[in-house]
């Protein structure tokens, strides 16, 4: 082996192995700890990833375009309990635009063409084409981990935006059990709706949509709760911010809350370097010794 | 007698296989690809090309959509069996609602799929007959080996993936360099480039060329690799960007991943770090590749051997290590080392993880009535987060691994260059 060694020998084969795998136990070490470099440097910012597959996440909120692997048509919304020792946000919220409407347009499904952009590191750009009709929609994640969802029309068009849940426990102060008679309840010109909502693991959470202007909505039900409400309003804008927080005083411990999360995409960023380095040592012992 | 037992044994285990089973994305690209060409005259090239520039504008991301990214002799082989089909009145699109990354959850298939599947596998298990039927005239057991391989059968019955038919190409071009028939050999090699990997070998065989036939020889090789290569001037001239793009751009510029711990990146959600990453990591393989391919030409390595050595170092170190890549190579490494069954396991197990069983059963669970019930079960599971963490700390184990055997395997080949 004349490149790395004088001569072809055993001893120098021995070399030329344990130099190998150096090489490539720094490379796998290296690599495990991939995910959290990423996590640090894509932090608070939006990152695509796949087809119609986005992301913002700053530990507090997380707020994707998509299930774990595939492209979807939502803003979904997440939140980390407090004080974030969980790897695994609360799903909260989603706006889908499967469910949604412009006049009798489906805003998902009716597109003629559709267009994603990331404009700043906290916002991000859905533009859809419609015979006679574009439609922008904006959603920006603030400062203050409120979410900003701006939709803005070429002309005045009726909004029907569906803001879901499985599910929710009250919306403006409307239970289940007020619903019991009717499949949906009308709100006339509100500016914002209050929603409350319970996650098994970490209580009770509030959340508030302001509008820019007085709007109607339809809260509706399925057999086992309140699952979403429609916002409707007839204009060339319409724009809300969300707003959720946790609204119980029960803190799970850390510890409890980190073992029962560590399953979880978060979860890989502290397990795999962790096997990495058993992997390493493992390889080390198999082919070396 | 013995051969055409074993043989006819590989046929027909696979055979069974092939119509019930597929990689839906991979059967699916093929069955578009085959469907805009022969139905409708399409450069399937253009098609390809566009709608990744679709993707890009759309998205503004660096997203190339994965369709057919191979040289159009594999397409064109096809093309025979497809009218065949169709003359016995199959549906021009057995396969349904494959278009985006979400389609195991839409994917809906006609009656005549699993004819559709059992035709347009023949050329691939075609291929494994002969490689089977051609390490027999090497060693018995080495055929038996490659006939019963759960890993072969599993690309090329199952998935429906063709390394098998590269395997074969580069099998014949070996055993026509050693035959000193360098056109037949330029032919062979050239038809294997249908799969660009097979250009890892190219330093290696030329200097083959070289060393056996001198200058005569290389121009004999170099007119065969051209005149196999007709189609594929054919359909660069008729347009250059959309043909470069679509076979060498999108594998420079896709993301990595596969049987190797850069499947790590797959748990990142950030398609831009993603590439720029891989990139790194394959300017480093091919520096890597370039002082190895030279050694093993300095050193003069028997031609199998060099193949071997120079393709591991190129597909087994590189950004994407696909599951089927081992294939390629497979009958060369049986002949080579006795060790080569016990690395099968790694794409195997891996395959079966990352698609799932399921995935590559829907042909034949969507005549199950409960074939919806099943989608919306299995999706559930997939997209789970324990299962999501688990399958994936899975792959990064046995990327690992695979890295460290093919390494071991590297040096070993490497120590006994002539052996």
């Amino acid at each position: 082996m004349k490149i790395l060694c004088d001569k072809e020998s055993d001893q120098c084969l021995s070399k030329l192995k344990r130099r190998a795998y150096i090489a490539i136990s720094i490379y796998v070490i290296l690599l495990s700890t991939l995910p959290l470099v990423n996590d640090v440097l894509s932090n608070g910012g939006w990152v695509g990833y796949g087809w119609g597959a986005y992301m913002f996440d700053n530990g507090v909120v997380s707020v994707r375009f998509s299930d774990i692997q595939y492209g979807a048509d939502k803003p979904k919304i997440y939140v980390y309990p407090k004080p974030y020792y969980s790897l695994r946000p609360i799903d909260a919220v989603e706006i889908s635009d499967y469910e949604s409407f412009v006049d009798t347009l489906n805003i998902y499904r009716d597109a003629e063409n559709m267009t994603v952009k990331i404009i700043d590191r906290r916002s991000i750009e859905y533009a859809y084409t419609y015979p006679n009709l574009t439609l922008r929609k904006v959603v920006t994640v603030l400062p203050n981990n409120s979410i900003v969802v701006r939709y803005e029309t070429s002309r005045d068009v009726l909004f029907r935006v569906s803001i879901w849940r499985w599910y929710y426990a009250r919306v403006a102060g409307i239970s289940f059990n007020d619903t019991r008679k009717t499949t949906e309840i009308m709100l006339n010109n509100v500016t914002s709706i209050e929603f409350e909502f319970h996650d098994k693991e970490y209580g009770a959470w509030i959340g508030q949509v302001s509008f820019n202007m007085p709007i109607n909505a339809r809260i509706f039900r399925d057999d086992v709760g309140i699952n979403k409400f429609i916002v409707e309003t007839v204009s060339r804008e319409l724009w809300f911010v969300i707003t959720i927080h946790s609204n119980t005083s029960a803190v799970t411990s850390p510890v409890t809350a980190f073992f029962k999360t560590l399953l979880s995409v978060k979860g890989t960023r502290i397990v795999l370097p962790v096997i990495a380095i058993a992997l390493v040592i493992y390889g080390w012992r198999r082919w070396i010794k | 007698m013995d051969k055409v037992r074993v043989v006819l044994t590989a046929l027909i285990i696979r055979l069974l296989f092939a119509p019930f089973f597929a990689h839906i994305w991979d059967v699916n690209t093929i069955q578009v690809s085959l469907y805009y060409f022969y139905q409708h005259g399409i450069n399937i090239y253009e098609y390809v090309y566009n709608v990744s520039m679709w993707l890009q504008t759309s998205t503004n991301l660096p997203l190339y959509y994965e369709g057919y990214a191979y040289l159009p002799h594999y397409l064109l082989m096809n093309v025979p069996l497809y009218s065949l089909y169709l003359t016995l009145g199959g549906d021009p699109l057995p396969i349904k609602n494959v278009f985006d990354p979400s389609h195991p959850l839409k994917v809906a298939f006609s009656p005549d799929v699993h004819i559709f599947l059992l035709i347009i596998k023949l050329p691939i298990i075609l291929s494994d007959a002969i490689i089977v039927w051609l390490l027999y005239k090497i060693n018995r057991k080495l055929a038996w080996i490659y006939a019963l391989s759960p890993y072969s059968v599993f690309i090329s019955a199952v998935w429906g993936m063709f390394d098998s038919l590269i395997a074969l190409l580069l099998l014949v071009t070996i055993l026509l360099l050693r035959d000193r028939r360098f056109f037949e050999a330029g032919i062979a090699y050239s038809l294997s480039l249908i799969k660009l990997y097979t250009a890892y070998a190219f330093p290696v065989v030329i200097a083959e060329v070289w060393r056996g036939g001198k200058a005569k020889g290389f121009i004999r090789f170099v007119l065969g690799a051209l005149v196999a290569q007709t189609l594929t001037i054919y359909f660069f001239t008729k347009n250059p960007t959309a043909f470069l793009s679509t076979t060498l751009l999108f594998h420079g510029e896709r993301s990595g991943g596969g049987i190797t711990p850069l499947n790590i990146l797959w748990l990142i959600f950030n398609i831009e770090f993603n590439v720029a990453f891989s990139k790194l990591v394959s300017a480093i393989l091919v520096g890597v590749w370039s002082v190895i391919t030279l050694y093993v030409v300095k050193k003069g390595v028997s031609i199998e051997k060099a193949i071997a050595i120079s393709m591991i170092t190129g597909l087994f170190l590189g950004k994407l290590v696909n599951e089927q890549y081992l294939l390629s190579v497979y009958p060369l490494l049986l002949i080579i080392t006795s060790e080569t069954h016990k690395l099968e396991k790694y794409p195997l197990i891996f395959a079966l993880l990352n698609s799932t069983p399921i995935y590559f059963a829907l042909p034949l669970l969507a005549s199950f009535p409960s074939y919806q019930s099943i989608l919306m079960l299995w999706h559930k599971i997939i997209v789970s987060e324990e299962i999501f963490f688990l399958r994936h700390v899975t792959l990064f184990i046995i990327g690992t691994l695979m890295l460290f055997r093919m390494v071991d395997l590297l040096i070993a080949l490497l120590s006994k260059p002539r052996g």
